[in-house]
């Protein structure tokens, strides 16, 4: 292989020092390639001279990262034109990733975008768009307004192409009619005699040919410029092939007054027909396939009604900034991610979570911009707005989820590249054969069985037949509140076998509540003065046993004196008695006697609860207990797991009775407990070592290092921040059920997948040999290629209306 | 989509009108004893 050496700049973070400097240097150096790489610390650059035909930047991006320090790339997504089959997505992918600079280069066909991340010092994203469009197609990067226009052109491509059918049909019926008087058993039809003059079919077919398939010519002419092939070549040698001989025929006949023979002229025009139908159909159901994205940025409010300088004026939602005071009314939409300020109300989340039950909100909590206010006027304080909101969140992560390829497509992409000339091989071939042995000399039929080969074979189908189901499969997910990062994790997901899942916040609610009162005074009474004694504490479990006895409606009244008493508890004097609640080293410390409650304490502490001593006025009086609880839908969701066939194993740092206690309520059978967080990333290896795919669930900030770790990793959350970026899938809804939906989604992604693959490579398999063999007719070939590529499509929508 | 639908019947019809006119004036074609690739499309 040659050498190609080239020069690359790298933007490097993480260096500290010299020695960071040198460790990069000589690591990039060692590397199979690399001639000469030098890093400037002080520029924060490596400069690296390396053989391109060995290796690329993104080996280098690799390489550094794995030396501990980080790349800074950019990302950005390009807005294409022009494509018609997977051959132009793999020849623009192609041209993009041998550009110098690019790290990754991903064309979604369906989507008609590029997903590109490159090294901003070495290339630009106009550089790109030049690259694209020397290629032959159009180029622009992606804005809110060339998105807008994506829809305007889809929508103009539609209408154009139905246009260009309607005028090819209306041109291509005489001919059919006049085909109709070839066969024995249709000549009872009238043919006008127009029809069957061969000038008159010549002048209706020519239109067609040229006029109307002028963009298979251009597409063929494109594609043949850059040394590959794709479908527009089949159609056009194909077509031209039957329209060419026809009007050979025609013109040889000129001056004999005869009429030619074995005409052609219809099964040109009628399979540009066709091949334009299916266009039009296949541009329809791509943009239904988008649907989730349009349904997701429809969910926003257009305008928010704001208080400034005193004022409520009504602005557009654009205008809204962080700090802004909202009214919102009841029935009108949360305009913007906030906080309560004022008033409550039950919010309609589902569009966002999936949830269908309104949730209550009061001062305080939190709100998403695009949910609904059900019954009360709120005022709240805009905390995140345009790209922040956790709405915007969603539509990134499902648009790049969308625009991602799953590695299942690597097969077809690979075929797709290398169908078309070996298509036209088999067409040569098959010419030859029935020319030379079949039909000796029957030059039409020959070339009949040529088109019928070209025609059946065009890929279009093997090219749609992955990015429309993880299209439709994540953009179906993401309305459940389930929104997957990227095809590769929906393709995983279905292959997990074990769920690790965190308990606190995952399992359970995260916050603990009061659960059981044991006194042997009147419960009121010994709550007033538990709840007063310790409405002063700032403890989390003080809190929750003060929020618990308020909810009982029981009135707190202020203690005269009191005392924290770290480690131990407190003591304080309310209503002139004085009250101690504590652990038993408090009791012990006041010489309270409290042994005749071990016992209770001990049932307790079994259950997973922390049990806290009260006494008053020197006596043991009681225990309140507070626990975290299990979250409602814990238990069922579970056993939905284990109904699918996974191993449950909880993970948490408790201690081994409270986790088994907990993991019992919740029908866990395994307990991985008294684990650090750092030590949960080595349990997900342990388990992976023992040949288990795993996922892990937990909240996203403190098992980050598992959820990375792990096969898949799921972040239990509000879809926004930290969650968000550690974890492949995010489930929106606080609700373990969740995990059992993207599973199943994941599942029906993939047989949808495989069903189109199938499909897409039978059809061609099976349709080559019989066109070669002379059973289909090359009309009927253009008709059955052009509904390929929409009953993939179609195929891939059936997966927006799965239900969960 | 009109404009399309117009454009092909406004051509469609000049063909025609085009065929019948020649017709008329060079008097009617040959009979079509050769348009037989029936058993073209047939086989």
């Amino acid at each position: 292989m040659s050498e190609k050496v080239v020069e690359s700049q790298f933007q490097i973070t993480g260096m500290t020092c010299a020695a960071c400097a040198t460790r990069i240097e000589k690591g990039l150096n060692k590397m199979e390639g690399v001639s000469d790489a030098n890093v400037n610390l002080a520029l924060e650059k490596a400069s690296v001279k390396f053989d391109a035909a060995k290796m690329g930047p993104a080996d280098i991006q690799e390489k550094i990262r794995a030396l501990g320090y980080d790349v800074i790339t950019e990302k950005v997504e390009l807005v294409l034109t022009g494509m018609t089959c997977a051959a132009c997505a793999i020849r623009i992918e192609k041209g993009l990733n041998k550009m110098d600079g690019i790290i990754s280069a991903n064309v979604n066909l369906a989507l008609e975008k590029a997903a590109v991340e490159f090294n901003p010092s070495i290339v630009s994203p106009a550089e790109m768009t030049q690259k694209v469009e020397k290629l032959g197609y159009g180029a622009s990067v992606k804005s809110e307004d060339n998105e807008k226009g994506t829809v305007d052109h889809r929508l103009k491509e539609i209408e154009k192409q139905q246009g260009k059918f309607i005028f090819s049909l209306i041109l291509s019926l005489p001919l059919l009619w006049a085909m109709a008087g070839h066969f024995s058993f249709t000549s009872f039809i009238y043919v006008p005699e127009a029809f069957m003059n061969p000038w008159v079919q010549m002048a209706l077919a020519t239109p067609v040919q040229f006029y109307i398939g002028k963009q298979f010519y251009v597409g063929a002419y494109k594609a043949l410029r850059n040394k590959s092939a794709n479908m527009d070549v089949l159609v056009a040698l194909g077509t031209s092939a039957a329209y060419f001989y026809s009007l050979y025929l025609s013109l040889k006949t000129i001056g004999s007054g005869a009429h030619p023979e074995g005409l052609y002229f219809e099964t040109s025009a009628v399979l540009i027909t066709l091949i334009i139908l299916g266009k039009v159909f296949e541009a329809k159901a791509k943009g239904r396939s988008s649907e989730a994205i349009k349904k997701l940025m429809g969910l926003q409010a257009k305008t928010a009604t704001v208080i400034r300088e005193e004022k409520e004026m009504e602005i557009p939602l654009e205008e809204v900034v962080a700090g802004d005071i909202i009214l919102v009314k009841p029935g009108e939409k949360i305009p913007v991610d906030g906080e309560i300020l004022e008033g409550q109300s039950a919010l309609d989340e589902s569009m966002i979570t999936g949830e269908s039950v309104p949730v209550d909100k009061t001062v305080g909590d939190r709100v998403i911009g695009a949910t609904l206010n059900k019954n009360g006027f709120i005022k709240i304080k805009a905390t995140k707005v345009g790209k922040e909101t956790a709405l915007a969140q969603i539509i990134k992560v499902v648009e790049e989820a969308q625009g991602s390829k799953a590695p299942i497509q690597r097969l077809a992409d690979s075929i797709s590249g290398v169908f078309v000339p070996i298509v036209v091989g088999i067409a040569v071939i098959t010419f030859f054969v029935w020319y030379l042995f079949v039909a000796p000399g029957d030059f039409a039929e020959a070339l009949e069985k040529l088109i019928a080969v070209l025609v059946i074979a065009c890929p279009c189908a093997l090219g749609l037949a992955t990015p429309t189901s993880i299209m439709a499969g994540s953009g179906r997910a993401a309305e459940y509140g389930v929104l997957f990062k990227g095809g590769e994790h929906l393709e995983m997901t279905h292959r997990i076998n074990t769920v690790i899942l965190d308990k606190t916040g995952t399992i359970t609610n995260g916050a603990p509540v009061l659960t059981d009162v044991i006194t042997k005074l009147e419960e009121a009474e010994f709550l007033t003065l538990v709840g007063s004694a310790e409405k002063q504490s700032e403890h989390p479990l003080a809190q929750a046993i003060v929020e618990g006895i308020q909810e009982k409606n029981i009135t707190l009244t202020h203690p005269s004196a009191f005392e924290a008493i770290p480690g131990y508890g407190i003591k304080a004097l309310v209503d002139g008695k004085e009250v101690l609640a504590g652990t038993r080293r408090l009791m012990k410390k006041f010489n309270i006697e409290i042994e005749h409650v071990s016992d209770d304490m001990l049932t307790l502490e079994k259950q997973g609860k922390t049990a806290m001593l009260v006494a008053i006025d020197g006596a043991f009086a009681g225990i309140v207990a507070v626990a975290d609880t299990i979250k409602e839908t814990s238990t069922e969701a579970i056993s939905r797991l284990k109904d699918l066939g996974l191993e449950v194993i909880m993970i948490t740092g408790d201690n081994e009775q409270t986790a088994q206690a907990i993991a019992k309520l919740a029908g866990v059978d395994r307990v991985i407990a008294e684990v650090l967080p750092e030590g949960k990333a080595e349990e997900v290896k342990k388990l992976q070592q023992q040949g288990k795919k795993v996922a892990m669930v937990g909240d996203g900030i403190n098992d980050a290092p598992a959820l990375a770790v792990a096969d898949i990793g799921m972040a239990i959350g509000t879809g926004t921040d930290v969650a968000m970026e550690a974890a492949d899938i995010t489930l929106i809804r606080g609700d373990l059920n969740s995990i059992a939906d993207a599973i199943f989604m994941s599942k029906k992604t993939i047989r949808n997948i495989k069903q189109n693959l199938f499909w897409a490579f039978g059809y061609n398999t099976l349709g080559i040999p019989i066109a070669a063999l002379g059973f289909l007719a090359p009309w009927l070939a253009g008709a059955a290629m052009a509904f390929s590529s929409v009953s993939v499509v179609l195929n891939a929508l059936r997966l927006q209306r799965v239900k969960l | 989509m009109k404009k399309w639908a117009l454009s092909a019947i406004v051509y469609l019809l000049i063909v025609v009108g085009g065929y019948y006119s020649y017709t008329a004036i060079a008097g009617s074609p040959v009979d079509d004893p050769g348009h037989s690739d029936t058993e073209q499309h047939e086989k």
